[in-house]
């Protein structure tokens, strides 16, 4: 019934501050959600894998630095798992 | 739990995540630390200071509310590098600029009240203005123990003026009123913003260890 991607605490969440934000630095993702690397990276895979985000690796200065974006795929699929969610309620 | 609770929960988790990056970046509340220290030695060496000279008076101040202002600085920057950001975010330079402007301000004041003696009536000023800054930061950042610390000061700021006036006790600095007036901003500006520091830290720990996955 509910896109099961996004019906996990973590990726909800993870998209929720990715379509307020259009683009968040990894570590400020790892902040916000207090989650470790390894369960962001986990969770970030699955979700470039359908699309929803972009992962983009870049250096500042001699520093690299993970910047994850919201693809409009990824948009999309958030809005129709909250009228998903919107609808469940409605109709119970 | 049934799963319309659960999606109810996840609405509602949902929901509190929808925040723009300027509203979650943290503030440092080591800084507040910094401050409560400042306005102690503030306080209680105001006197000396402006006895000595008012431009001595006027350049401790300047160099503490700097010292205040580069520690502020270097914690922004170390929290803000937990994020992987370099710059200031929008809320962290109003609350910067806002302390800033003010500090400037009072200092001048201060140095004009210092000219008549007024001492009472600069670390009222001091009381009432920093606290002005306090409410501002409660309000932008939905700390409501800020907001109240700051009415509760500022009330007190002029209750102090109020007797200080009535009794005609503004003048000078030593009276048991002086004492009185330090005291009140050792703990408006002191004791209790310490103390909501501590308690503010807690309860953002507490909440990351509540959502911990």
């Amino acid at each position: 019934m509910f896109d099961p991607l996004l019906h996990q605490p973590v990726r909800s969440k993870l998209l929720s501050l990715l379509i307020t934000n259009d683009e968040l630095p990894f570590k400020a993702l790892k902040e916000a959600l207090s989650v470790t690397d390894g369960n962001l990276s986990s969770h970030l895979s699955k979700l470039e894998k359908e699309e929803y985000v972009l992962i983009e690796k870049i250096f500042e200065g001699k520093r690299p630095k993970t910047i994850v974006h919201i693809t409009s795929k990824g948009k999309q699929a958030f809005s129709s798992y909250i009228e998903d969610l919107k609808r469940f309620i409605e109709e119970n | 739990m049934s799963e319309k609770d659960e999606v109810l929960q996840q609405i509602s988790e949902i929901k509190s995540h929808l925040v723009d990056k300027e509203a979650f970046f943290p503030y440092n509340y080591s800084a507040c630390h910094v401050w409560s220290a400042i306005a102690v030695v503030l306080s209680l060496s105001m006197v000396s200071a402006y006895e000595y000279s008012i431009l001595f008076g006027s350049v401790m101040m300047f160099v503490l509310i700097s010292i205040g202002f580069m520690v502020e600085g270097s914690l922004t920057k170390k929290v803000n590098e937990s994020y992987d950001i370099d710059d200031c975010t929008k809320r962290q330079r109003f609350i910067m600029m806002t302390f800033l402007m003010m500090s400037l301000f009072l200092i001048l004041m201060s140095s004009v009240f210092a000219s008549y003696k007024l001492y009472s009536l600069g670390l009222i000023s001091w009381l009432f203005m920093i606290s002005l800054g306090y409410f501002s930061i409660g309000f932008v950042l939905n700390i409501q123990r800020f907001s109240k610390m700051a009415q509760f000061n500022m009330i007190a700021a002029l209750v102090l003026l109020a007797i200080g006036v009535y009794f005609e006790l503004l003048l000078g600095y030593d009276s048991l009123y002086y004492t009185m007036v330090q005291a009140t901003v050792i703990f408006g500006l002191a004791v209790v913003p310490t103390s909501i520091a501590y308690h503010q830290r807690k309860q953002e720990n507490e909440a990351k260890v509540g959502c911990g996955v």
